[in-house]
């Protein structure tokens, strides 16, 4: 029995060390960003400082964090949707109405993986090109674009996942109701798949949501996303500390409540129906 | 800030030149369709994210209600910034009508006609400023044979930084002349702290960063990037000896994290007292003078940059730089007279003397704010050193025109390995060579 | 009076292959539910076909051209294969090729480990487990931009927390990690662990709770050791799982960019440049759009092969037709 009490406290300590280690750096990030730039490049640390809640205004403000929260979160809300709307029909098409365990089945799924294999570097000068030609670059519908695409690819492996083992029987029954393919769909397949669609939005608007490079390349100064406003704060000629790491905090909470808040619908979607 | 006696004399100057203008225009025999004889319109400016452009914002509702042509200025982080100029004019882009950047790309951009020749628009910005308004050295790297093509902002050239204290304490009389004695001094002055100060530091970082000072070793040690027939030659034998050079000094005389050093961490290791020299770009001055922020405000020297060979020029091939951000005119713009109005109104002399009064202006350019009281009065420490640095400043300091960024990529990625270690110097610099003949056709 | 709810149909059931039209209602019928199936595909495709068709046009165009951004007209260049075979002989490539390897071995080896291992610990009884999950999402959903800066100012040799720490213990404190060839690779390695591992850990831990308990509590009875129950139970029946998250991880780990563009550059040297670095240095920096374009093509195609089988097996997808 002592061992065993042992072996928990053993693993208690770990993990919340483990814990500790995670979240550590965010505090420091976020006390970091209430100091002012001296005490924040100080060699010993400051503990007892007046917070600066000015960096956060600046960063708001001067530093355009408040234009690019809205762009961002358009962006990430449209892409996720629209990767549901297109999505959910194809993964419903490739389950449940090509034969079971079809090779075109497991051929389309392979293929939306490997499409995810693909470094974005690759697509960058076509994408830019393209969408410059028909003058979607330098706002944000472009990168919507490019972000659906990958939302799709998500929900797509994730629905999948959730409905290659929906029983097939529901669909008959609709269809021998005399129902459309896309009726079935709506009254059959979704009222049970919230649990899914739920967990790629989360998981499409979070990707979105930190996306780097895309945005780089893509937005200019009005319609630039969270990522490419933060890198920027890094200037050539004299970063602003405080207000970088004060634009960190701003960027990165929404996310973090978000996600603390779904969680739960998180790790189903993550693994893609390796958990059922 | 601008008197109102001095906003109306302006004004009435504008009046009249405008209605010059557009009489001797409406009279003039040349029948070009003179639709923008007073330019009008919006024009779109895409700028270093800098305070040379916050002073413009903060001025244009001047300038919007002196011509009518409205303004918005976009900025973009310094290192997309190139690339982002570069993506619309090879499309082609009328995105932007002016665009803000140095001088190593502005010829590049002349050179691929993405921008135009200023000349035939000076009309349109005469009220504002003319060409002998510009302190010369600053204008000459926008010109070429008749032609100018940008307007100069800011400029600054490199020299040497070093602190009296340290070096009255450790018995070192005035700055070294020669890179022996740089050597020399930084020892000195390292063991003398038993470390606790560096000798020198300077910037380390892959890229433009290393390759900005670093320039200035090439020359000291009588090399240039070009051999005498035109070609690129960055192997050479003057260049291995100053990389052999550059890299030992830094290795033992460096501070720690040194390889990384971008402008700034090596600003902030000279201002926060951790090294004892430093060469660098002359817009450092004001920040080492500045006490709330600098812990050596007042017990900093300037001087010129030493050299190793006996016979240094004084023009030419120098060892300092020339480095000017200026404001070029794109090719594709559709609202050009506008432009160059604002082009012209944004380095006048009365709107970068405003820069100079409320913030950081020790680049600027106009003859008559350099002489000025106000830039005396901020800048009076080092002046004398920045005006004859950027004199006898060296146009050819860094490869320019179109290749400019290709060769400084792969010439600062083997400053970088040959800082960290991973590769002697003279087998980076051949390595570098090879890459740059494979890239740019030789 | 009631009427029965379903509308009046005919009794055929519907066709579960569509076959030939036997009659010409049953065809029509057949061939409209084609198109209905079709339609279903439409809204996805109308976003993937032509990002996949703009690739394929300007990709090639690109590989085939050499164009550079700083010269107007070199896009009319043909090359051909010129560009490929620059990159074969291409010595940054191979480096690039080389630290992006370290990284996702050493990085996504670390992850599963210490993932797996943490995991199994939060699967017994300990404190405060609901808060403890919640608080290990918040890394991975840090934007890697903001997590490669902290990191970096973490790391800083004068006024980074770690240094101060390590001076605290008496380990020195001025040590440069990200200009030394030997820690900059491993402090960005660090940090993509930091940033990851809470992925393993919640997706094995909700795996493991899922598990049917009863070859556990069967192999209890039978009095196995921790150790014997972990390697011959727990692991092989997590085995479907683990290949999937590292899978996943790798697909991921490789299109690193984020975190070595805000921590080094690529720097010092190129002991951190990785592909996506490189391609975009030369794309972006160097603007030798061509050459970019054709190394990012040969790395996706050199992934797609060495992923392409394992990714299949791993998934349980079959994608001949079995044999019998």
């Amino acid at each position: 029995m002592k061992t065993a009490k042992a072996g928990t406290t053993l693993r208690t300590v770990v993990v919340y060390l483990f814990v500790i280690w995670c979240i550590a750096p965010i505090l420091w990030l976020v006390s970091t960003s209430l100091k002012s730039d001296v005490d924040a490049f100080s060699p010993t640390p400051v503990w007892v400082f007046v917070p600066q809640f000015q960096n956060y205004v600046g960063a708001w403000l001067d530093g355009g964090m408040g234009g690019s929260m809205i762009t961002s979160a358009l962006v990430a809300i449209a892409s996720s949707a629209l990767g549901i709307v297109a999505g959910l029909p194809l993964a419903y098409l490739s389950t449940q109405i090509w034969p079971a365990e079809s090779v075109a089945s497991a051929r389309l799924t392979l293929g939306i993986l490997l499409l995810t294999i693909v470094p974005p570097v690759l697509s960058l000068t076509p994408y830019y090109r393209a969408l410059f030609d028909v003058g979607l670059t330098g706002n944000a519908v472009g990168l919507t674009i490019v972000h659906t695409f990958y939302a799709i690819l998500l929900a797509v492996l994730i629905f999948r996942s959730f409905l290659v083992n929906f029983p097939r029987e529901v669909r008959e029954a609709a269809l021998i109701d005399g129902l459309g393919e896309w009726r079935t769909l709506a009254s059959t397949i979704l009222p049970n798949v919230w649990g899914a669609m739920f967990a790629t939005f989360v998981l499409a608007l979070i990707q979105s949501w930190n996306e780097f490079l895309y945005a780089l390349v893509l937005t200019n100064g009005s319609s630039e996303t969270v990522p490419v406003t933060i890198a920027g704060f890094l200037s050539f000629f004299g970063t602003n500390w405080a207000r970088l790491t004060a634009a960190g905090v701003i960027g990165a909470l929404p996310i973090i409540i978000f996600a603390i808040v779904v969680r739960k619908h998180m790790a189903r979607g993550l693994s893609f129906g390796g958990v059922k | 800030m601008i008197s109102t006696a001095r906003r109306e004399r302006r004004a009435l100057a504008v009046v009249g030149i405008a209605a010059t203008v557009t009489f001797i225009a409406g009279c003039s025999t040349d029948s070009a369709p003179d639709s923008s004889s007073t330019p009008s319109g919006t024009v779109r400016v895409l700028a270093e994210d800098i305070n040379y452009t916050d002073n413009w914002k903060t001025l244009l509702p001047e300038f919007e209600k002196e011509t009518g042509i409205k303004v918005e200025i976009d900025t973009a982080p310094y290192s997309n910034l190139a690339s982002k100029i570069l993506l619309g004019f090879s499309q082609k882009s009328s995105d932007y009508d002016v665009v803000f950047n140095d001088n190593t790309y502005g010829t590049g951009y002349y050179q691929s006609q993405y921008v135009d020749d200023l000349t035939e628009y000076e009309k349109y910005g005469e009220q504002f400023v003319s060409d002998d308004d510009f302190y010369a050295p600053y204008l000459s790297p926008m010109q070429d044979e008749d032609a100018t093509f940008g307007l100069p902002v800011y400029g600054e050239s490199t020299m040497l930084m070093y602190r009296t204290d340290l070096f009255e304490q450790y018995g070192i009389e005035g700055p070294p002349t020669t890179m022996d004695e740089l050597a020399e001094d930084a020892k000195i002055i390292q063991e003398g702290t038993g470390g606790e100060v560096a000798g020198i530091s300077m910037r380390g970082a892959p890229g433009i960063q290393s390759v900005y000072p670093w320039s200035g070793f090439l020359r000291a040690f009588g090399g240039s990037y070009y051999d005498e027939d035109g070609n690129l030659d960055v192997d050479s034998a003057e260049a291995v000896e100053a990389t052999t050079f550059w890299t030992d000094l830094l290795t033992e005389y460096g501070p720690s994290g040194v390889g990384n050093f971008d402008w700034e961490q090596n600003r902030i290791a000279f201002t926060q007292g951790k090294s004892a020299m430093t060469i660098d770009a002359t817009a450092n001055g004001p920040y080492n003078e500045d006490a709330s922020g600098s812990t050596i405000a007042g017990k900093v020297g300037y001087a010129a940059i030493p050299y190793d060979i006996t016979n240094p020029p004084t023009s030419g091939n120098t060892n300092n730089s020339l480095n000017v951000h200026g404001l070029y005119l794109s090719e594709f713009s559709e609202n050009k007279p506008a432009a160059y109005t604002f082009m012209a109104w944004a380095t006048s002399p009365e709107v970068q003397a405003n820069v100079v009064k409320t913030g950081e202006g020790v680049g600027v350019t106009s003859n008559e704010v350099l002489n000025g009281a106000d830039y005396a009065d901020k800048y009076g420490a080092f002046q004398s050193t920045v005006v004859s640095q950027v004199e006898t400043g060296n146009p050819d300091y860094l490869p320019s025109g179109q290749d400019a960024n290709t060769i400084i990529t792969a010439v600062g990625q083997a400053l970088s390995q040959s800082l960290a270690g991973e590769e002697k110097p003279e087998a980076a610099l051949e390595q570098a060579q090879k890459t740059l003949d494979q890239q740019l056709g030789q | 009076m009631t009427t029965t709810a379903s509308p009046a149909t005919s009794t055929r059931p519907a066709p579960m292959t569509p076959k030939g039209p036997r009659s010409r209602s049953r065809g029509q019928q057949a061939s409209r539910r084609r198109l209905a199936q079709a339609t279903l595909a439409l809204p996805a495709a109308v976003i993937i076909v032509p990002l996949l068709v703009i690739l394929a046009v300007q990709g090639f165009d690109l590989v085939t051209h050499n164009e550079n951004l700083t010269r107007p007209g070199s896009g009319d260049q043909w090359v051909g294969f010129g560009n490929f075979l620059r990159a074969f002989s291409d010595p940054s490539l191979l480096a690039s090729i080389r630290v992006t390897v370290i990284y996702v071995v050493a990085g996504v080896g670390l992850e599963m480990l210490i993932g797996v291992s943490i995991a199994l610990m939060l699967n017994g009884r300990v404190p405060g487990k609901g808060v403890l999950r919640a608080l290990i999402l918040i890394p991975m959903v840090l934007t890697p931009v903001v997590a490669g800066l902290m990191w970096r100012l973490l790391l800083d040799p004068t006024a980074g927390f770690v240094n101060y720490l390590l001076g605290v213990i008496g380990l020195g404190s001025e040590h440069a990690f990200l200009s030394d060839t030997a820690t900059a690779l491993p402090a960005v390695i660090l940090v993509e662990i930091w940033q990851n591992t809470p992925f393993v850990i919640i997706i094995v831990l909700a795996a493991l709770e899922s598990l049917d308990p009863s070859p556990r509590e069967a192999a209890q009875v039978d009095g196995v050791t921790g150790g014997q129950m972990l390697r011959y139970i727990t692991l092989p029946m997590l085995a479907p799982v683990l290949a999937v998250v590292l899978l996943l991880r790798i697909i991921d780990a490789v299109k690193t960019f984020a975190l070595v563009t805000t921590m080094t550059q690529g720097g010092p040297g190129t002991s951190t440049m990785t592909i996506s670095n490189y391609v975009y240095q030369t794309g972006f920096q160097t603007f030798d759009i061509g050459y970019s374009t054709t190394l990012g093509l040969i790395v996706s195609a050199a992934m797609l092969i060495l992923l392409f089988p394992t990714a299949g097996r791993l998934m349980g997808l079959r994608t001949r037709k079995a044999k019998r």
